[in-house]
């Protein structure tokens, strides 16, 4: 009893800073009508910055932390929608373009935080002196009751807030009917920023709270952060009632947890999962279950990063772009082995790229779980190529991944935008932590590099030959998704639905078969990867710094430009060789990401049609059917 | 003979009624009109008809089996080809690429033949066909044009010729002449007697009584979700109860 009550205490310290991230996530998204991926990542940025004014410049801390909470962190909110949203809005981007750019600046401020102050871990001080009081056997840690005081004083202020006032009433205006109130003359701007203010200060709070207790790293809070995705979702985006109940419920049931035990084995692993990822269960959970989240606007495809216009190259065109592309990547062929090894994570990586490209580009599918797929296929490979030829592995390593494809692809048949985009993202999450961090499934796994009919791929030259015809295979399959009935089918299914429908075609298997075809893809470069480093690192396939880092570059280069895919792994395999660090690149991709609202189809296809001199496009604030007729009334 | 039946078809969206206990039929080689004010329920009907939504209660029968429970898409395939009111092509294709992908669609083929680059022996015929659609539309020079970059009436004409490749036995228009020019309307006109001259039962809503008066054999009038009056187009023309439900309404 005593141990069950002084566990609940400890899960309440934690549930409550949940709790505020989730409640921060939700008011954004209420005021705004955009879900904050970077969330983690600015609650991470601040966290670092608080670290550096106290323990380096020895700033005192009733400076510091109202100075990071109160002052930086609302700064950066509005900075943010002024600089990035607005332009957006302005444009009438969709949804899904303002998600993306949200994962832009996930990876511009991971990359910023990186830069600054490197990847060692660092010792995050504590806000509150920490005070224990014994109350009979129990003992209260004063940092318990600050936090759950915290949320209580939040929540008292988003109830005046959102309450009976002039304000309060714009933000529930916007919130509801987004075009009415634009339309009947509410200052949107105002409440748009104190969205984003209102977050960026609870994911500080956030960050402070969380960061003692952990290790202070550039992706480690961040994901901490990423698994309160939970409670917005289980608040299906809307209540922020349910959403603090979710937040301490979630924080005791893990506390509880850990006095569970079970001794029966596949129970034991399965049981010691859940004890350290209770989030990511209910992540994962509530995405599968709850019927539909209650999306702001109309979600969308991801129709609209893919480049505007359907290119015809000439066939000239396309024999220099594929003869110089060949050229590049066959060329360290005759490099020394020494520096061939440098380049051998290429391929692999462009296929995993490819596969974003087969998803997103293509099909129109939001996908932030590649990597799971992609350390399917490595793992899967490793392992059973301890009984089996290597290439009979590779094919099974590809086929494990695929089915784990045509698992996340159901759910993603009804759905769309944020809703698929959290789905696959929390598969990804789920995979890596149950099974690449499973060290019953993991440990001692060595990876082999596959021979051909007798002839080792062993040596690092025939070894890069052999990515390099894969390589070439996987493109030649997109080659074949893009034309043809096939490709026509997937590129009516993407720019209209109903159309497509209409005309006969069947979505939901047109689904499952780009969900198939892009997780086998990345199954076959997965194992590529782990071949090139002779090894099975689950870091290689993190859910955040892989998975997420890897569809903003996709977006980046241009959402169906195989091409780009191609090019985005040269300058993440350049970019780590150059610097030493494979953060390097993240700073130029997500300062492209969230420039991408001015270059809607990707940087090559912004450059071509730069070239082309392509008038200024007119830019016309659509209406939606209810604001059309709002505005016919007049 | 009836090609497409709705029988006692009602709807709710939430405990609204925006279909109720509905039932109408079309036949082959026949054109047929739902007329009524805004809201009346027309587009819905559509939907339950064409399986884009599903049905509160009654049945829909095509070619004499019953297809209530096949989607939007099985019911395409089936040969009931369909416009929407709220224009849905495919806007980054061009207009051949449009209708041919109404040619292809219909066909049922492993997908994984695609993957392979091979082709469809069936698919022969595709070409001619958008060709032959493409000329009946008067949209020959418009071949190679980008879709999103034309007009709404022209778009209408696209999504009409979409639906004519895949050779339907029966074609449900929603308003298929709102956006087009005069001439372009008279166009429509004649493109839909010589559709239903070929066989095809044609279904269509429309709000310009002159086209409906015109090239209707059988009208619907429908009001607040219920069936008011039907026969031919100067009997509904005439009854009573229609031009109540259609002086009620408050002039926009
Ligand atoms: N998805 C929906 N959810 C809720 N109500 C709906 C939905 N679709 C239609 N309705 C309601 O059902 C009723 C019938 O709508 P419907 O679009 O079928 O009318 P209509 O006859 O096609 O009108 P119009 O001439 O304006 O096209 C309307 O009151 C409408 O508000
Ligand atoms: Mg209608």
């Amino acid at each position: 009893m005593l141990l069950t009550l002084q566990l609940a205490l400890a899960g309440l310290a934690f549930g409550s800073v949940a709790a505020l991230s989730g409640i921060g996530l939700v008011v954004t998204y209420r005021a705004t009508g955009v879900f904050n991926l970077a969330h983690g990542a600015v609650a991470t940025f601040i966290a670092y910055v608080h670290w550096e004014l106290v323990a380096r410049q020895g700033v005192p801390e009733v400076v510091a932390a109202p100075l990071c909470v109160l002052v930086l962190a609302p700064v950066l909110g509005v900075l943010g929608y002024r600089a990035v949203f607005r332009p957006l809005q302005q444009r009438d981007a969709t949804p899904a373009e303002a998600l993306v750019t949200t994962l832009g600046l996930f990876v511009l401020v991971v990359g910023l935080t990186t830069v600054l102050w490197g990847n060692s871990a660092k010792r995050a001080p504590s806000v509150f002196a920490t005070a224990r009081w014994d109350v009979g056997d129990l003992t209260i840690r004063s940092d318990t009751v600050v936090q759950l005081g915290v949320v209580g004083l939040v929540a008292i202020v988003l109830a005046v807030l959102t309450g009976p006032t002039r304000l309060g009433a714009d933000v529930r205006a916007v919130v509801d009917r987004r075009e009415l109130a634009l339309l009947s003359g509410v200052d949107v701007d105002r409440v748009n920023e104190l969205g984003w203010a209102i977050g960026t200060t609870l994911s500080a709070i956030t960050g402070l709270l969380l960061a003692p207790g952990l290790s202070l790293t550039p992706y480690g809070l961040t994901l901490v952060v990423l698994e309160t995705f939970a409670i917005p979702v289980l608040a299906r985006l809307s209540s922020l009632g349910v959403a603090t109940v979710a937040g301490l419920a979630l924080g005791v049931a893990q506390a509880e947890l850990s006095q569970v035990h079970v001794t029966a084995e596949p129970f034991a692993t399965a049981l010691q999962g859940l004890q350290s990822n209770l989030l990511v269960v209910a992540l994962l959970g509530g995405l599968l279950l709850l019927p539909s989240l209650r999306e702001v606007g109309d979600a969308g495809t991801a129709r609209s990063f893919s480049s505007r216009h359907v290119r015809r190259t000439s066939l000239r065109r396309s024999a220099l772009l594929y003869g110089t592309a060949v050229v590049l990547l066959a060329s360290p062929l005759t490099y020394p082995a020494e520096q061939l090894r440098q380049a051998q994570a290429v391929p692999g990586l462009a296929v995993v790229l490819v596969s974003i490209v087969v998803l997103t580009g293509y099909g129109g599918r939001i996908s932030l779980g590649q990597a799971g797929f992609a350390g399917l296929g490595a793992l899967f490979f490793a392992k059973l190529s301890t009984g089996a030829p290597e290439l009979i592995a590779l094919v099974g390593g590809m086929l494990a991944a695929g089915a784990i494809g045509v698992l996340t692809g159901y759910p993603a048949i009804r759905r769309r935008g944020l809703f698929l985009a959290l789905t696959t993202f929390a598969v990804g999450v789920t995979v890596s932590r149950f099974v690449f961090e499973s060290p019953s499934l993991t440990a001692g796994v060595d990876v082999n590099r596959p021979s051909l009919f007798g002839l080792s791929l062993a040596g690092d030259h025939t070894f890069y030959a052999f990515e390099l015809v894969c390589l070439v295979v996987a493109l030649l399959v997109v080659r074949n998704l893009r034309s043809g009935p096939l490709g026509r089918a997937l590129v009516a299914a993407r720019d209209s639905e109903d159309g497509a429908r209409a005309s006969g075609l069947d979505i939901g298997r047109l689904t499952l078969f780009t969900f198939t075809i892009s997780s086998v893809m990345a199954g076959l470069g997965g194992a590529l990867l782990a071949q090139t480093a002779l090894a099975f690192e689950s870091r290689a396939f993190d859910p955040v710094s892989s998975s997420l880092v890897w569809f903003t570059a996709v977006v980046v280069f241009g959402a169906d430009s195989a091409a780009g895919a191609v090019l985005a792994s040269g300058l993440f395999v350049a970019m780590e060789l150059l610097t030493g660090t494979s953060d390097a690149a993240l700073l130029p991709i997500g300062l492209l990401a969230v420039l991408l609202g001015r270059f809607p189809g990707g940087v090559l296809n912004g450059l071509v049609a730069l070239r082309r001199t392509a008038p200024a496009p007119v830019v016309v604030r659509q209406l939606s059917p209810t604001g059309k007729a709002l505005v016919a009334r007049r | 003979m009836s090609v497409l039946e709705g029988r006692g078809i009602t709807k709710r969206f939430g405990g609204r009624v925006a279909v109720e206990d509905v039932s109408i039929s079309v036949d082959a080689g026949a054109v047929a009109a739902v007329i009524g004010p805004n809201g009346a329920g027309k587009t819905t009907l559509f939907s339950c008809l064409t399986g884009a939504s599903s049905l509160d209660a009654g049945a829909v029968v095509f070619d004499g089996a019953d297809v209530t429970s096949l989607g939007a898409d099985a019911r395409a395939r089936l040969g009931l080809g369909r416009t929407f009111q709220r224009v849905s092509v495919f806007g980054s294709m061009t207009v051949a690429d449009n209708l041919l992908v109404g040619a292809e669609a219909t066909r049922r083929t492993p997908l994984w033949r695609g993957l392979l680059g091979r082709t469809d022996p069936r698919a022969a015929g595709d070409a001619s066909r958008v060709e032959r659609v493409l000329a009946l539309l008067d949209l020959e020079e418009l071949r190679d044009v980008e879709a999103r970059t034309l007009s709404t009436g022209r778009l209408r004409l696209v999504e009409l010729g979409r639906a004519l490749c895949g050779e339907p036995r029966v074609l449900l228009l929603d308003e298929p002449a709102s956006g087009l020019s005069d001439a372009e309307t008279e166009g429509l006109r004649a493109v839909l007697r010589a559709v239903a001259a070929d066989g095809v039962g044609v279904l269509l809503v429309e709000h310009d009584v002159r086209l409906v008066l015109d090239v209707a054999d059988h009208v619907y009038a429908l009001a607040q979700g219920r069936l008011l009056s039907s026969g031919t187009p100067d009997e509904v023309a005439a009854d009573p109860a229609v031009r109540r439900a259609y002086l009620d309404r408050a002039p926009s």
